[in-house]
């Protein structure tokens, strides 16, 4: 079976189907998606901002990353479940989409640099917490993730205008 | 409604028309349209979770509404840029479109609300604020920009 197959036979799956032709779940699924995004990439750009140096110089790196963490997380599970429903009802037209890959592979980069800042630089944040000018490798941290992110926005976006 | 021959010009402007000739314009705008909000929404529900006491409560709220009042502004100038563009673009559309007619019924509102209240209270010391205020500015403040976010999204599906 090739991933298309695969896609094909999540997006004819029973769930896939009846997202797809219900008149109400899909716009409410999508609007879901829209408000998570906004409150957990909202949170991450405000601590990217912070990152690079641009805003809260005044407050500890560790006081603003903890402190928005519990609603960045939530904000994304709840983006990545509506997101996860959104692909089940048309996995074969997202596999077939240029600007949905993009998207992933931006996706892909950010979880992949967060994770590398959580394991190395953001486990030796105590020593430049209080500091207004970041590490450089922290202010890389920050413009990667942001990139990344409005990556993900913009091509997130796009795709939905490629499939109609 | 009394509105309809504003709407109308609208529609016919050359910038309209313009934006509606070209395959990608709407489509970048909208795009940075979202990018706008995510600034927008971002810093002003950090503000607010400080407001109702559920985030950031290490600090101050004046520190963190004086930090992030920037961030909210370049993207509340991005989304109203953009947003004009956008809503000139198709205004007839916008005329019959219930989803456009709930996002004004907030955006003004909000609109208001921020530059009054939200402003003038986030500027105040802690004890100044007290346990109640700052928590129904905060929730006004939630709803109402939520409210534009969720009717802006159901113009594209009504």
């Amino acid at each position: 079976m090739s991933l298309f197959e695969v896609c094909q036979w999540i997006q004819d799956s029973s769930v896939g189907t009846s997202i797809r032709e219900s008149v109400l779940m899909f716009p409410l699924i999508e609007t879901a998606h829209v408000i998570g995004l906004t409150v957990s990439v909202g949170f991450i750009l405000m601590t990217d901002l912070r990152l690079i140096g641009a805003i809260l110089r005044r407050e500890p790196f560790l006081d603003v990353h903890e402190q928005l963490r519990p609603w960045m997380i939530t904000g994304f599970v709840s983006m990545f479940l509506s997101g996860a429903l959104l692909f089940w009802s048309e996995a074969a037209k997202c596999y077939t989409s240029p600007t949905f890959r993009i998207k992933i592979i931006f996706l892909i980069l950010a979880g992949v640099n967060a994770l590398v800042f959580e394991t190395t630089l953001g486990r030796r944040a105590a020593s430049w917490n209080l500091s207004a000018t970041t590490p450089t490798r922290a202010k890389l941290t920050g413009w990667a993730s942001l990139i990344c992110w409005s990556g993900v926005i913009i091509f997130g976006r796009w795709t939905a205008y490629g499939m109609k | 409604m009394w509105y309809l021959p504003l709407f109308k010009w609208f529609d016919q402007t050359s910038i309209s028309a313009g934006i509606r000739a070209s395959t990608y314009v709407f489509a970048v705008l909208e795009c940075v349209h979202l990018m706008g909000m995510v600034l927008l929404l971002g810093s002003i529900v950090v503000i607010d979770m400080r407001l109702l006491g559920l985030g950031m409560r290490r600090q101050p709220i004046s520190r963190v509404a004086a930090a992030l009042a920037p961030v909210s502004l370049v993207g509340l100038v991005t989304m109203l840029v953009t947003g004009s563009l956008l809503f000139l673009s198709e205004a007839i559309k916008c005329y019959g479109n219930a989803g456009f007619h709930y996002k004004m019924y907030f955006l003004f509102p909000g609109l208001l609300v921020y530059f009054t209240l939200h402003r003038s209270i986030t500027k105040r010391d802690d004890a100044q604020i007290g346990p109640i205020w700052g928590k129904v500015v905060g929730l006004l403040s939630l709803g109402l920009w939520f409210g534009v976010a969720l009717g802006g999204r159901a113009i594209g599906f009504v």
